[in-house]
């Protein structure tokens, strides 16, 4: 799969989307599949600080059970990419993005994806959830925290291509938070 | 056959006597070569025996060996010249070699000496039909009908034709069905009625048909009941009860939009081009509410308004009825909206309704006029419909800042894609276009119609090995990519269209010939559906699928290839020695080719009943030896029959003249000449095909004239409609052709084709002149944006006879900014 042509993103700008008052949106979620990863890979292309390898894709595409992606009449704003993995010897899952497009920030789609993924995860008999976080930012961590998310370690030199290259990583106890939410 | 089995075996022992037998059956379970080894053990013992004989050529022809087969039944035929069974297979060889009318005579052979027989008379009939003999097959049908009354299926056959005696035939029908006390389904009762109420009509008698029609019981189609009840009452002049039915037609399909145009023209309103006074258009609103409020979920009536309501009652309509769906998000809502961009007032609300919208939505999130506040969507859908309706007017640069925007705002709508591409396309950039395109579709690989676009974008930009390879991926896992087959025809003629840019007018001619193939299969295969549609006694889809069959080659894929074929054929005309002396050292060396041998030992060892797939010429290498021959033939022999079905079509005519005049039909080049000065009188071929055929015209000696249209009273006739267009001699023409081009100085393809003319036809060469022409053309005209392809023919044709293209070429880039034509 070679990288989307750079020409077809014509115009781009980045800007901070204004806060606004939340509307209240309709979420469908759908699934990624080996048909539609394209699309999951221009909404990483143009969102994230880092431009995962064609290699990344490959493993996601086989492995994709709690992968979801977001809907807002039919149009793909977002989604959430996860996989199995072995964390000090327990079967957890770990998420690797969170990718909203800007226009549709600040309507609470993360969250729902985030609540989206935790159910599907309890349902897959799934106990804990984690992931990593660059030290600095500090929007994310906080996201995290208020979905039940707990600093279990911080990581230094972790992304040779990000500064800084420090990052924590956060775990959720599904267990306790399904009784206690 | 079986019936005359025990005659025909009389002199048989018991064991050929079953061998007969088995012989039978295996040919009925097509087991052909098992059929065959019987047929030769009888012949052994009985090498005359003329039954067996026809069953071995029978056999041989189904083996798909032809030749053999013919040479066979003429053996048999020649010692029994009164055997109906020899005639029979004689008739059948010859239909299935598309022989139609050697297969006719075979037949009416055959009962000579067999009158009654009904395989043959059966076969005959559906023959005749094929032909369109209709009164040899009412005959035939006859026939049958009066041997095998209590067959329900002859009474239909014998049925189908015109009026009067059919529906005689039919009340004869109706009588031996209560004689017999027996029932027809449902919907076969229906379908008779429905004909019969047709056969009414068609007379003018529609108080009948309507009786009919409102008897109760007879059909179960509700809603064609209603609408044929609705329509004879409006021939009747009966208003009210014409409403009243079309209200019931409503109460079932309120979708359909020509329901409405009907209520309008039962109250008077039926203008073909939908244009009113603005007093009318207030009453037909008034008339179109009224189901608004009967019928709030449908939209087939707002649909109907946002055609004939103008100014400001459009815009008010417009923006009511596009309110839901731009909150919805409906992409094919500009599409919808075609009709629109005829009229320049309406185009400019709609675009003033868009950019109202766009205003509002970045200023407060919310639409024009509106309080609610509207999410994200709503915004990036309304630029998206911004850029299409850019895209309409070719306003490219708008359009594209639109698109642009749309894909900085949300990059994961496919319909996005989509409209960039074809921006490009039409802006002339195929191989950018092809690209987006290929984007649109890989982010969705599930999707077939992207699939297939995809292909087209790709052998537009002449990647046709990639795009063949795009096509496979919906091909059945394990099977190579099946378009022939499946008779897919635009791929067929865009693939022979980039052959023909390419220069390979080999494979252009094949890719061309599939079509002219697909054409005669399409009307061969009606010959199952005769009897087929009798036996579902679906009497009006019939009459539908004959009308159809007849017009076959109206069908624009048809249309495309004909002319494919004469710009093809005319190059290869041109080039001929040159290119004969390319060929044959290819075409040795591809006939001694192991790839060549090895597909033929393949082809050999499968029985498989599909042309396309048996084909031994895949590559074209035999077609295009024939077509070296004699190209012009080629060409004439298929766009004949496509011109002839379609002299309103105005390219083909055009192009048609000087196939016409090379195969010396000066009467049909005459008719052709006629056709576009009075259908088409400003189309910029007009005249030049005038020009060309007067020179030729006046060229012939009278005898000349006399040897192309032998009949003295046709050549009187054409020498008079000659004359009837006008001044002839070359200073006039000349005249004519100096005048148009100054009515036309703002049309690029006008002056394209004068600077044909000079050239071509008076053998002039003032190419400075020419290229100033061209020059002012970009220019003046408004419209440009319509014309890369003409203004880049243009270029060629300065290029071609030795112009200073310089000029024009900068002038044409600094014109068409996207285009790649002109590099």
């Amino acid at each position: 799969m070679p990288a989307p042509e750079a020409r077809i993103f014509e115009n781009i700008k980045t800007e901070k989307p204004a806060t606004r008052k939340l509307l209240e949106l309709d979420i469908k979620f759908g699934d990624l599949t080996d048909k539609n990863v394209e699309q999951f890979r221009i909404l990483n292309y143009l969102n994230l600080p880092v431009i995962y390898s064609e290699d990344f894709y490959r493993r996601l595409i086989n492995n994709l059970r709690y992968s979801k992606l977001a809907y807002l009449k039919d149009v793909l704003v977002g989604a959430i990419s996860c996989k199995e993995d072995d964390y000090e010897g327990e079967r957890v899952v770990y998420i690797m993005t969170i990718t909203i497009l800007k226009p549709y920030r600040r309507y609470g789609i993360a969250s729902k994806l985030l609540e989206q993924a935790v159910k599907d995860c309890a349902k897959g008999n799934i106990k804990k959830m984690n992931l990593h976080v660059q030290s600095s930012n500090q929007s994310a961590l906080e996201f995290y925290k208020k979905h039940g998310f707990e600093i279990a370690a911080k990581l230094d030199d972790y992304y040779t291509d990000l500064q800084p290259a420090d990052c924590y990583v956060l775990v959720k106890n599904l267990e306790q938070s399904t009784t206690s939410q | 056959m079986s019936s005359s089995t025990a005659l025909a075996t009389a002199n048989f022992k018991s064991k050929e006597k079953s061998l007969f037998t088995q012989m039978l059956n295996f040919y009925d379970n097509k087991q052909f070569k098992q059929s065959l080894r019987n047929a030769d053990q009888i012949l052994e013992k009985h090498p005359d025996h003329p039954e067996t004989l026809a069953m071995k050529a029978l056999n041989m022809n189904s083996l798909k060996r032809k030749i053999e087969a013919f040479e066979f039944i003429k053996k048999a035929l020649f010692k029994n010249l009164s055997n109906f069974t020899c005639w029979h297979v004689y008739g059948i060889l010859h239909r299935s070699n598309k022989n139609p009318d050697e297969a006719r005579k075979a037949y009416l052979n055959a009962l000579k000496y067999d009158k009654d027989n009904q395989n043959v008379l059966r076969d005959l009939g559906q023959l005749q039909i094929q032909l369109r003999d209709y009164e040899g097959y009412a005959e035939t049908r006859r026939q049958i009908l009066v041997s095998k009354p209590t067959v329900n299926i002859n009474w239909m056959a014998y049925a189908c034709h015109k009026c009067e005696r059919a529906l005689e035939v039919l009340e004869s029908f109706d009588k031996t069905l209560k004689e017999n006390k027996e029932k027809l389904k449902n919907h076969e009762r229906t379908e008779i009625t429905l004909f019969k109420a047709k056969l009414f009509e068609e007379m003018g008698d529609y108080q009948k048909a309507i009786n009919l029609l409102q008897k109760k019981g007879l059909i179960v189609d509700q809603i064609s009941k209603f609408r044929k009840l609705a329509e004879n009452y409006q021939k009747l002049g009966n208003k009210d009860k014409a409403l009243e039915h079309l209200e019931d037609l409503l109460e079932l399909s309120s979708a359909n939009t020509n329901n409405y145009y009907q209520i309008l023209a039962v109250h008077g309103y039926s203008n073909k081009e939908f244009k009113y006074s603005s007093e009318d258009q207030l009453k037909i609103k008034e008339i179109i509410e009224v189901y608004e409020n009967r019928f709030p979920r449908g939209n087939s009536h707002q649909r109907v308004l946002l055609k004939i309501l103008t100014g400001e009652l459009f815009r008010e309509k417009l923006y009511q009825y596009s309110k839901p769906y731009l909150i919805k998000g409906v992409p094919p809502l500009i599409v919808d909206l075609k009709d629109v961009y005829q009229d320049k007032e309406k185009t400019q609300i709609l675009e003033e309704t868009l950019l109202s919208h766009l205003k509002s939505m970045e200023e407060k999130n919310t639409l024009f006029n509106d309080e609610q506040e509207q999410d994200p969507t709503v915004y990036l859908w309304l630029l998206y419909y911004t850029a299409q309706h850019y895209y309409y007017l070719r306003d490219y640069n708008q359009a594209l800042k639109y698109i642009n925007e749309a894909i900085n705002h949300t990059p994961t709508v496919i319909d996005l894609y989509v409209v960039k591409a074809k921006i490009y396309k039409r802006a002339g950039d195929r191989e950018y276009a092809s690209k987006l395109y290929e984007e649109a579709r890989k982010l969705d690989l599930a999707d077939r119609y992207l699939n297939a676009v995809s292909s087209r974008y790709l052998i537009r930009a002449d990647h046709v090995e990639e795009a063949e390879e795009t096509m496979g991926q919906f091909s059945k896992e394990g099977q190579e990519l099946n378009v022939h087959d499946m008779q897919c025809m635009w791929y067929e003629n865009e693939v022979g269209l980039s052959y023909l840019r390419q220069g390979n007018y080999r494979l252009a001619l094949k890719n061309f010939n599939y079509i002219e193939k697909h054409m005669e299969q399409v009307f061969e295969d009606q010959l199952d559906f005769h009897l087929y549609a009798m036996r579902k006694y679906t009497l009006n889809a019939y009459f539908q699928m004959l009308e159809m069959e007849d017009n076959i080659y109206k069908n624009k894929n048809a249309v495309r290839a004909a002319i494919g074929i004469i710009k093809t054929m005319k190059k290869v005309d041109k080039i001929r020695e040159e290119e004969q002396k390319k060929f044959q050292p290819e075409f040795d060396s591809y006939k001694a080719s192991t790839e060549y041998i090895k597909m033929c030992e393949e082809l050999k060892k499968r029985d498989e009943d599909d042309e396309f797939k048996n084909d031994f010429d895949p590559k074209g290498y035999d077609l295009y030896q024939k077509a070296l021959q004699d190209p012009i033939k080629v060409a004439y022999d298929f766009a004949v029959l496509v011109a002839s079905c379609n002299p309103e079509v105005k390219e083909v005519q055009a192009k048609m003249i000087p196939i016409y005049l090379r195969k010396n039909k000066l009467l049909e080049a005459l008719k052709a000449v006629i056709a576009l000065t009075e259908r088409h009188p400003t189309y910029e071929k007009t005249l030049s095909s005038r020009i060309r055929f007067s020179q030729h015209w006046n060229s012939l000696t009278e005898e000349q004239r006399k040897q192309a249209i032998p009949d003295e009273k046709l050549l009187k006739v054409a020498s008079q409609e000659f004359e009837a267009l006008g001044a002839s001699d070359e200073q006039s023409l000349k005249n004519l052709s100096e005048e148009l081009l100054n009515q036309n100085l703002d049309k690029i393809e006008h002056v394209h084709e004068y600077i044909k003319t000079r050239t071509v036809l008076f053998k002039e060469n003032d190419t400075a002149k020419y290229e100033k022409v061209a020059i002012d053309a970009l220019t003046n005209d408004l419209r440009r944006n319509f014309k890369v392809h003409n203004a880049a023919n243009t270029l060629k044709r300065l290029t071609k006879i030795g112009a200073s293209d310089v000029q024009y070429r900068q002038k044409a880039q600094e014109v068409f900014i996207h285009a790649r034509h002109f590099d």
